[in-house]
C-alpha cells in the first residue's frame, strides 16, 4: 500500500518539473524567420563585429555572425550549417564551394586584402623592428595559425620562407586553430610574438609592425551569398554594403585594405 | 550583443533534452546488460561506453558523417523538415551520446545489487518482466539511476567538442554557454567570457542542488511508505 506523499516535498518536486519543461519546451516552438547568418574567417570578427549595428540599420533585421577558419566554416556549408553567406580570407574555398553547387557564383566578390603583422605582447620587454629580430633567443614562441589550412598562418609562413628565417624559426613556432586564437595566445603573453591579421592585432591592442606586401601572396577576402538560400535578397544586399564607402572606411579602420570597385 | 539569457536558455534546453534520451537508453541498455556474462553483451556494453574514451572531437566527427547533410540519414532527416546538424536538436543528440554511458554504468552497477531472489520471487507470483523491472529493480536502485543521470546533466551541460562540430557555433541558435565563452575567449573579450563563465558555474551548482534535494525527498517517502 501506499501512503499519500508529504505535501512539501511533493511540492518542491513539482516546481522542479515544471521549471524544467518550462525549460525545454520554451523554445520547441514552430520555426520562426532565421536571421541573416554570415559565416565569416575569424580576422574578420572585430571589423563585422564594429559593422553590426550600421548593418543591421541598413538591412532592417537582425544579423548573426558565426566566426571561425575559413576550412572550417567551408567544411560546415558542406555539412549543412545554415549559413546564407560565406566571407573567406581567401578565394580557393569560396571557388571550390561555387564549384560544388553550394555558393551562387554570380554573387563572388573580392571585398578587401588582408594585412600581415607582426605583433607582440603590450606588456612584453622585448621591442621588434624586423622580422630578423625574431632571431634574437630573447623570443621565445611564435604564433600563428596553422598555415595548413587558415589563409593568414600560409600568408605567415611565405613570409618566414621569403625572409629565409623559416628553418630557423620553425621549432619555436605555436599552430593555432585560427588567427583569433593566434592572436589570443599573444595577447594572453603564452607567445612572446605572432604573424597575425593586422585586424586581430588591432582589434587586441597589441603592438606591432606591417609585413610588407612582397613577403606574401596577396590575401583576398572573398565573400558569396548561398545558391537558393532563404535570405538570399538580404544576402545579395549585405554583399553590396560590403563594397560602399561606408563599409570600406569600417574596414580600412579595422585593419583590412578594402577593394576598390 | 552581449546577450547571457540565451545560452544560458539553449544550454539548460539541450543538456535537460540530452539527460531524457541518456536515461532512456542508458536504463533501457543497463536494465539489458546487468549480470549478463555472455560474451554478445560484453561487445554491446563496450560500444555503448565508447564515448567515454573517444575524444568529443571524434565523436563530432562521426556524428557528423552519420547525420550530416550529406549522410542518407541526413537527408530523410532534412526532408521531414527535421534536420540534426547545425540545430539545438543536434547539439543535444551529441550531447546524450556523451551522456549516455555515464547513466548506463551508474544503472547498471545499481540493478546488479538488487537481490536477484527478489526477481525469482516476483516471478513465482506471475509477474512480467517488464512488471518485474518496473515495480522491483528500478524502485530499489533508483538512487543509482539518479546518480547517472546527475552526472549525465552535468557532462551534457559541460559538453564543447562534439557540439562545436556537430551544431556550430551560430549565435543565438546553437552558441551554447562553453561554446560562447570559447567565443568570448578567442574574441579577446574577457568580461564576457567571465559573465558566462560565472552563469555557467551558477547554472550548475543551483541545478545539481535541486537535484539533490529531489533525491532527498523522494528517499523522504520510499522512508515513509
Amino acid at each position: 500500500m501506499r501512503l499519500t506523499r508529504p505535501p512539501r516535498r511533493q511540492q518542491s518536486v513539482e516546481v522542479f518539473a515544471c521549471l524544467l519543461t518550462a525549460v525545454l519546451l520554451g523554445g520547441c516552438a514552430g520555426p520562426a524567420p532565421q536571421p541573416l547568418t554570415i559565416a565569416a574567417a575569424a580576422s574578420l570578427a572585430p571589423v563585422f563585429d564594429g559593422l553590426a549595428a550600421e548593418l543591421e540599420g541598413q538591412l532592417g533585421g537582425p544579423v548573426t555572425f558565426s566566426y571561425g577558419s575559413t576550412a572550417n566554416l567551408a567544411e560546415q556549408i558542406r555539412n549543412g550549417a545554415p549559413f546564407d553567406i560565406l566571407a573567406a580570407a581567401d578565394a580557393e574555398h569560396v571557388d571550390q564551394l561555387i564549384a560544388e553547387g553550394l555558393l551562387e557564383a554570380g554573387s563572388r566578390s573580392v571585398f578587401a586584402h588582408g594585412r600581415l603583422v607582426l605583433a607582440w605582447p603590450a606588456d612584453s620587454t622585448i621591442e621588434l623592428r624586423s622580422l630578423e629580430d625574431l632571431l634574437d633567443p630573447a623570443v621565445g614562441y611564435l604564433a600563428l595559425a596553422n598555415p595548413e589550412f587558415a589563409p593568414y598562418g600560409r600568408a605567415a609562413r611565405q613570409a618566414l620562407e621569403r625572409s629565409s628565417l623559416w628553418t630557423e624559426l620553425e621549432p619555436r613556432l605555436i599552430y593555432a586553430e585560427s588567427i583569433r586564437d593566434a592572436g589570443q595566445l599573444v595577447a594572453s603573453g603564452n607567445a612572446d610574438a605572432g604573424l597575425l591579421a593586422a585586424s586581430t592585432a588591432l582589434s587586441l591592442g597589441l603592438p606591432s609592425l606591417e609585413v610588407p606586401a612582397q613577403f606574401f601572396d596577396p590575401i583576398e577576402h572573398v565573400a558569396a551569398a548561398r545558391r537558393q538560400g532563404e535570405n538570399q535578397e538580404a544576402a545579395l544586399e549585405f554583399l553590396d554594403f560590403l563594397h560602399t564607402a561606408q563599409a570600406a572606411a569600417a574596414m580600412e579602420s579595422f585593419g583590412l585594405s578594402p577593394s576598390d570597385g | 550583443m552581449a546577450d547571457l539569457w540565451h545560452p544560458l536558455l539553449l544550454s539548460l534546453r539541450i543538456a535537460g533534452v540530452a539527460t531524457g534520451l541518456a536515461l532512456l537508453l542508458g536504463v533501457g541498455l543497463a536494465a539489458l546488460l546487468a549480470g549478463r556474462r555472455h560474451p554478445l553483451a560484453g561487445l554491446v556494453d563496450t560500444a555503448a561506453n565508447l564515448p567515454l574514451v573517444l575524444p568529443p572531437t571524434v565523436l563530432g566527427y562521426f556524428l557528423l558523417t552519420a547525420l550530416g547533410a550529406r549522410s542518407p540519414l541526413g537527408v530523410w532527416l532534412d526532408s521531414l523538415g527535421l534536420p540534426l546538424v547545425f540545430t539545438w536538436r543536434g547539439a543535444a543528440v551529441a550531447a546524450a551520446v556523451v551522456a549516455t554511458p555515464l547513466v548506463l554504468q551508474a544503472s547498471k552497477a545499481a540493478f546488479e545489487t538488487v537481490d536477484p531472489d527478489l526477481r525469482d520471487m516476483a516471478r513465482t507470483l506471475g509477474r512480467s518482466e517488464l512488471a518485474i523491472f518496473l515495480q522491483v529493480t528500478l524502485p530499489l536502485a533508483w538512487r543509482g539511476v539518479l546518480a547517472g543521470a546527475t552526472l549525465a546533466f552535468a557532462r551534457a551541460l559541460g559538453e564543447f567538442g562534439a557540439t562545436l562540430m556537430v551544431a556550430g557555433n551560430i549565435p543565438g541558435r546553437t552558441q551554447t554557454l562553453p561554446i560562447a565563452i570559447y567565443d568570448a575567449v578567442q574574441a579577446g573579450d574577457q568580461a564576457r567570457a567571465n559573465q558566462l563563465a560565472l552563469a555557467l558555474t551558477l547554472a550548475a551548482v543551483i541545478l545539481l542542488l535541486a537535484i539533490r534535494m529531489m533525491g532527498r525527498s523522494l528517499a523522504g517517502e520510499k522512508k515513509g511508505s
